[in-house]
């Protein structure tokens, strides 16, 4: 359960982020959608523990994000995070890439999660040599290496094709009926609908 | 950790190269100073010490090529209980034909043996034996020091580079160029009485004259000394030059790598993690240019001792103790040059670090 109370961020003197709270429930899938600039990835981010919030509270399963001992321990076990642009690191190959995020899991294990998203053919080519749909693939499964229970995607399917965008949310709604939470920011409203519930955000605000 | 830090400074050859290479620059540049001031020091004491437990010079002078000791005391130190040899030495320098600066010795008869004779015979009145490495440059069969002519009479060789750069005669020929007795007097002891007394008794023959065990002159030489603070100090200020570089480098590096510190944040990594992969790349460069420039240091050297022009008195020496010191010296800047970048850059939320370094 991930519940924010109040949360307010400033980028300089402008206000992202004006007061938003919300819940969202266990194996929920959540579509945050609005325009661009409305606030929905800096949400996202302070949702994620990624971003500190200037003011408010969050808790996830009844841990205050304020007071964690470990707040990298927590991302490594709870969270997984999709970027809009893949971010894959330049000078690792894509199963290194993966790796990266779940050095626990062994060289089988990590192709197997390849093979099982489509991608294991391309496991040893760099970031550069694939496609943009095989490298959101990629981020995809390098966010999902470590089984989070909260798996959060901002605009996954911003650089892809409307077949690229599909087969992206075709993933996360198989991930999210396995019993991952799953949040994900999109000004896509069609992709948006395939989700348990759409929160709509304008100017900082839910809508 | 180890492959990802390889292939992270394969990735980026310009940055590899540049950190690599203001350290293979400043290390080798340690390395020739230190070698170089150690083999000063190291070519004189070993003369000093070849011989002679006790050392007499002049009282109250800077350097034993400005002393004058008489060498009437040789008969009366000899005398002295626990005396078993006192021998004599000039060292002066001079111009030897076209050569600009030669280093004499004069020595007395005793001492001679000591230079390792390559052919002809040791010099008696009027004859020089000249060292290997001057050998082939100098006209045979004789030469003018100062305003005299000496017959060259053989050539010697030495491990010492000032020895075997330089020329030896009698050291009354010697005096006679110089305008003095001798430099320094070595006496050696028997053994039968302890060295302070026997000190303490040459002392008394003279005021104008100084006498230390030949280990405790070598140890506080005045100017060993200032040669190696000021081989300490340049080599603080190359190292300095090193660090700073590698900071710089290191500095616009970190800016363009924000966004994968951001990335591994977000993956849950902690910042000692990503300083901890940084300091790993950037010590496969440290070892790799400390090697480097240990073999340039070392080529350079060799190249040096056998450049004709000078005479073979660069012969600089690296030790083990100093091949340690320097490269403990290259692994410290490495890693605080490395360390401070990293550090600052890695701080910051996830979500900022990947923003920022998207748009650098």
């Amino acid at each position: 359960m991930i519940v924010a109370v109040d949360l307010v961020h400033f980028y300089g003197q402008e206000r992202v982020i004006d007061g938003i709270s919300l819940q969202i429930a266990p194996g929920e899938f959540v579509a945050l959608t609005g325009e661009s600039g409305s606030g929905k990835s800096t949400l996202l981010s302070i949702l994620s523990t990624l971003l500190h919030p200037d003011s408010g509270h969050i808790f996830i399963d009844g841990q205050s994000m304020e007071t964690l001992k470990d707040p990298n321990r927590f991302r490594r076990e709870y969270i997984g995070f999709v970027f809009q642009f893949h971010y894959l690191i330049p000078y690792l190959n894509i199963r290194e890439n993966v790796a990266l995020a779940a050095p626990k899991r062994s060289g089988e294990e990590i192709m197997e999660l390849l093979e099982r998203l489509g991608i294991g053919a391309i496991a040893h080519k760099m970031a550069d040599e694939v496609s943009g749909g095989q490298r959101q693939r990629a981020a995809i499964a390098r966010a999902v290496a470590n089984g989070p229970r909260i798996l959060f995607a901002d605009e996954p399917t911003g650089n892809l094709d409307s077949k690229n965008s599909e087969k992206v949310f075709d993933l996360f709604r198989k991930i999210a009926d396995e019993g991952t939470t799953l949040v994900v920011a999109t000004h896509d409203r069609r992709l948006a609908e395939r989700a348990d519930r759409i929160i709509e955000i304008k100017d900082g605000r839910l809508v | 950790m180890f492959i990802h830090a390889f292939k992270s400074l394969r990735a980026n050859p310009m940055r590899t190269l540049l950190v690599f290479g203001s350290l293979t620059v400043s290390v080798t540049a340690v390395f020739l100073i230190n070698a170089i001031a150690h083999g000063i020091v190291s070519s004189y004491s070993t003369i000093l010490r070849s011989d002679g437990d006790l050392i007499v010079t002049q009282a109250k002078i800077s350097d034993t090529f400005f002393s004058d000791v008489d060498t009437a005391l040789i008969p009366k130190i000899r005398k002295i209980p626990g005396v078993e040899k006192v021998t004599a030495m000039i060292v002066g320098a001079s111009p030897v034909e076209r050569l600009p600066i030669v280093a004499v010795y004069g020595l007395s008869p005793e001492r001679m043996e000591r230079y390792r004779l390559l052919r002809g015979h040791y010099p008696g009145p009027g004859e020089v034996m000249v060292g290997r490495s001057i050998a082939d440059r100098l006209p045979m069969p004789a030469l003018s020091i100062g305003d005299r002519r000496f017959r060259i009479a053989g050539v010697f060789g030495s491990d010492t580079g000032f020895e075997s750069g330089g020329v030896v005669l009698t050291l009354k020929d010697a005096g006679t160029l110089f305008h003095k007795k001798a430099s320094m007097l070595f006496v050696d002891l028997d053994g039968r009485v302890p060295a302070e007394k026997v000190i303490a008794a040459v002392a008394a023959l003279s005021s104008k004259i100084e006498v230390k065990s030949t280990e405790s002159f070598v140890k506080n030489y005045h100017q060993f000394r200032i040669i190696e603070t000021s081989a300490d100090v340049i080599s603080l200020i190359a190292l300095l030059m090193g660090l700073i570089s590698i900071a710089s480098i290191m500095s616009v590096t970190m800016l363009e790598r924000k966004y994968e510190f951001g990335i591994l944040r977000a993956l849950g990594y902690g910042r000692g993690v990503i300083v901890g992969r940084i300091l790993l790349e950037t010590l496969w460069i440290g070892v790799a240019a400390y090697l480097t420039a240990l073999a340039a240091a070392l080529g350079i050297l060799w190249i040096l001792r056998r450049l004709p022009a000078l005479q073979g008195y660069v012969d600089g020496i690296i030790t083990l103790p100093m091949a340690v010191e320097v490269g403990l010296a290259a692994l410290g800047i490495t890693v605080l040059g490395a360390i401070l970048p990293a550090w600052k850059s890695s701080g910051i939320d996830p979500m900022e670090l990947i923003t920022r370094g998207s748009r650098a």
